[in-house]
């Protein structure tokens, strides 16, 4: 190293902080980790073709968007990868590689560039995609096409099963893996007698526990709550995110869950289950909430930038989706719109919660005084 | 995060280099180049000639004005010349140079022996420091004399004394009140005196725990004064912050500290004031830390002022093949300079060598709202960091650009590595121009009326 005549003069501070872009989005990574271990173990060696696919076509799409652009390009940063991992989350195991590739492509040209690349875009660009293959291929993307994962045609599922055995006595049934998720079973479901709570349909305990261990069906990495809770744990250890989102968003959702009479079918009329019934631990563990509110949520782009902007963003996400879940006859699961709703809000929020700055109010009473 | 004022965070202090390293005298160069400017206001006015003979502590720059403070010569010797120097800010000021006669003979009538400094009246007490050239020696360097002339209808409720010393690396305020608190704390009673003020506040972060015994120590007995240790969180030595930890009070958006009831002094400056009060001795000398993973041996030193930084470093074992950036200052605030050579001045707390240029490529904000958590004064830096990215410099007063301390606290935790701080601060030098540029247009158009009357 040829030594240096003259130092480098710059403003300060000169010192920064570890975290940078690269770092969080590479801890992020990290954190969705065990979770995707859990799936892809389960899933199979597709869930993995799958993932691959979603994080390649993102990716590819950024390189290009920005080669278009005339910027620089920024691939090294993981951001495109942790939204092809994220993509990937939320998509079923089993859709065809082309419906992974185009989500991956509209998730960054549409969702990411659209707007102006990272740091620009209003929705969580994951999410945005899942919503349009929700609309655009909805026989991909809806729960009842999982058929050939629940008869166990893949080795890889047959292993998973018997371990699934091995580690809980009670799992008697060989096709864990079914056509309806947790949040379908108990979305309008069909009642025996007329005095009904959701925690009586068949299997509630054998669901919930199903759905906290990973055994579930539902998308590639949302089926193991207890691993996405693991890395949002990491997550909230390192700093990466806070504690506000996704503390007010599982609350509200246990709280509404709880609180909230759902309807349920009673000899082909609809009645609803009494207050404070609600299945509570259904409402954390299954579907996509966890992946909600640790991942989703938390996306620093599109959320608020203030504390309790935070906090009302987090309260938002949990009331729309208990509202979707429990009372939309269209959608079982509420997760990815409660979010991208929230999302939308996100400049009314920041317009609202603007921090006071330090001495304004000494100020203004040192007006009124002399007034 | 949770300190005892709004928003901080917590960079690691970097104190373990040069905090067990007890104050050495420095060695006092040949030459010496003392600036005219080391303080905020007027510069002072060069009074010597060359090849005037003059001795420690005569007076070699008058002050400029009420806000400015006079320069003393640090050694005994004969003027060499006049010329420029390099101020750590990146401009050249005037300076003297100075040969050193190696006699250190003080000037008639300084470096008396102690006087009972209670038979003085406050404004002889205020002379005193006016003509000792004492500026704030934390940092900032305004005059001293101005911060004790508040208006009488400010009632002083409590002196606060800042031994905090936030800035990671810098050990000099440590160390001297580990060593002379007796000093600081009369210092402080003189202070309290001037202003009539009934209390008195040391505030000291509680990574210095020997300081803090230190200090309790030297105040006990005296029940007007209080030391108070502080969480640790930067920027705790922030005038503002401080005085909110201390007394729970903001001072009004615009205002000063004695509109909160406040006098904040540094413990540097308090040491000072001691010795120009009850010593008769001029501000010739302060402690510096030299520190930094560029440097062999860090420590701290008693140094003349207008000793060349170089002197320091040499002395210290100066790395300056693995150095990246030389810093006068703490990292947090402080000015990195290209120049070594540059002279000791009185407001420079550290020389600081760093082997890390910490200067990536920045990106797009992330909006993920750290620097809104982290800014000590409340505002959104995010906000004026992409305004004056578009460059909207005007704009900037609706985002409160103004209230802005320049902590760096936004630009510390920034992700995307946004030079948010170097933005304010040009988005507040093109506010001061264009606003000097509106007096001018007012001016021309009033000349116009006239003449046309």
């Amino acid at each position: 190293m040829s030594p240096l005549t003259h130092f480098i003069v710059s403003t300060p501070p000169h010192i920064k902080s570890e975290q940078n872009i690269n770092s969080i989005m590479r801890w992020v990574c990290l954190a969705l980790a065990p979770a995707f271990c859990v799936s892809l173990y389960s899933f199979g060696w597709y869930a993995l073709f799958v993932t691959a696919v979603c994080v390649g076509a993102c990716i590819a799409t950024e390189a290009i968007c920005q080669r278009l652009r005339h910027v620089p390009v920024t691939i090294n940063d993981f951001s495109a990868v942790v939204t092809g991992l994220l993509l990937a989350a939320v998509i079923p195991p089993n859709v065809d590689w082309w419906v992974a590739a185009v989500g991956g492509i509209f998730a960054i040209a549409v969702g990411k560039h659209c707007f102006g690349g990272l740091g620009n875009n209003i929705w969580n660009p994951a999410l945005l995609a899942r919503a349009f293959l929700q609309v655009a291929v909805a026989s991909q993307m809806n729960s009842g096409a999982w058929g050939k994962l629940a008869q166990g045609t893949d080795g890889w599922t047959k292993l998973g099963h018997t371990l699934h055995g091995a580690f809980d006595q009670l799992a008697n049934t060989p096709d864990a893996v079914t056509g309806a998720t947790a949040m379908a079973q108990i979305s309008r479901p069909v009642a025996e007698t007329k005095d009904f709570v959701m925690q009586n349909i068949p299997g509630y305990w054998q669901l919930v526990k199903d759905s906290f261990w990973g055994y579930e069906g539902g998308s590639i990495a949302e089926v193991s709550a207890v691993m996405l809770l693991l890395g949002g744990l990491l997550l909230l250890w390192k700093k990466i995110i806070t504690w506000e989102i996704p503390v007010m968003y599982l609350g509200t959702v246990a709280l509404l869950g709880w609180i909230c009479p759902a309807p349920y079918l009673y000899q082909g009329e609809t009645l609803y289950t009494p207050l404070f019934s609600g299945p509570v631990l259904l409402h954390l563990v299954g579907g996509g909430v966890m992946i909600g509110a640790f991942f989703m949520a938390t996306d620093m782009v599109t959320t608020p930038m203030t504390k309790t902007g935070r906090i009302i963003f987090g309260i938002g996400c949990g009331v729309i989706t208990i509202m979707i879940r429990v009372y939309s006859s269209a959608y079982p699961e509420g997760v990815c719109y409660s979010i991208l709703l929230m999302n939308t809000c996100v400049p009314l929020i920041d317009a609202w919660t603007k921090p006071k700055k330090f001495g304004q109010h000494a100020a203004a009473s040192a007006n009124h005084a002399g007034k | 995060m949770s300190g005892a004022f709004r928003g901080g965070t917590h960079p690691h202090d970097f104190k373990e280099f040069s905090r067990a390293a007890a104050i050495a005298n420095a060695p006092v160069p040949d030459e010496l180049v003392v600036p005219a400017v080391q303080h905020i206001g007027a510069p002072a006015k060069i009074c010597v000639k060359v090849g005037d003979i003059v001795k420690r502590g005569q007076v070699i720059a008058e002050a400029g004005g009420f806000v400015s403070a006079a320069v003393h010569s640090p050694v005994s010797g004969k003027v060499k010349r006049l010329d420029k120097t390099a101020h750590p800010m990146g401009m050249t000021v005037d300076a003297v140079i100075l040969e050193n006669d190696h006699n250190d003979e003080w000037a008639e009538g300084l470096n008396t022996e102690p006087i009972d400094w209670t038979t003085l009246t406050a404004e002889e007490m205020k002379k005193r420091i006016s003509a000792a050239g004492l500026v704030g020696m934390g940092g900032a360097t305004f005059p001293t004399h101005v911060k004790l002339s508040p208006p009488p209808e400010k009632k002083i409720e409590a002196v606060i004394l800042n031994g905090v010393e936030c800035e990671p690396f810098l050990t000099a305020d440590d160390r001297l009140m580990r060593e002379s608190p007796k000093t600081i704390v009369e210092g402080l009673r003189i202070v309290m005196k001037i202003v009539n003020a009934p209390r008195g506040i040391i505030g000291i972060e509680e990574n210095k725990p020997e300081a803090i015994a230190s200090m309790q120590q030297a105040v006990s007995g005296i029940n007007d004064i209080e030391v108070k240790p502080l969480p640790v969180m930067y920027p705790q030595g922030a005038e503002k912050q401080l005085i909110f930890a201390c007394l729970g009070k903001e001072v009004p958006s615009g205002g000063l500290p004695m509109d909160a009831g406040a006098v904040v002094q540094n413990v540097g400056t308090a040491n000072a004031i001691y010795e120009a009060v009850v010593l008769n001795r001029p501000l010739t000398e302060r402690i510096t830390s030299v520190t930094g993973p560029g440097i062999e041996r860090p420590g701290n030193y008693r140094v003349r002022l207008g000793t060349p930084a170089k002197v320091l470093l040499d002395l210290c074992g100066f790395k300056k093949g693995l150095t990246k950036k030389l810093i006068y200052g703490g990292p947090m605030m402080g000015a990195a300079h290209y120049d070594e050579t540059v002279p000791v001045n009185k407001g420079m707390s550290g020389i600081l060598a760093l082997t890390e240029a910490n200067e990536d490529d920045y990106r797009d904000c992330i909006r993920c709202g750290r620097c809104v958590d982290g800014c000590p004064a409340g505002l959104i830096p995010s906000e004026i960091s992409i305004l004056c990215e578009r460059v909207k410099y005007l704009d900037t007063p609706s985002v409160n650009v103004l209230d802005c301390i320049e902590c760096g606290v936004c630009t510390y935790v920034c992700p995307a590595r946004r030079p948010i701080v170097q933005w304010i601060k040009v988005a507040k030098s093109m506010l001061a121009a264009e606003r000097a540029r509106q007096q001018m247009k007012a001016k021309q158009e009033q000349e116009k009326k006239a003449a046309k009357a």
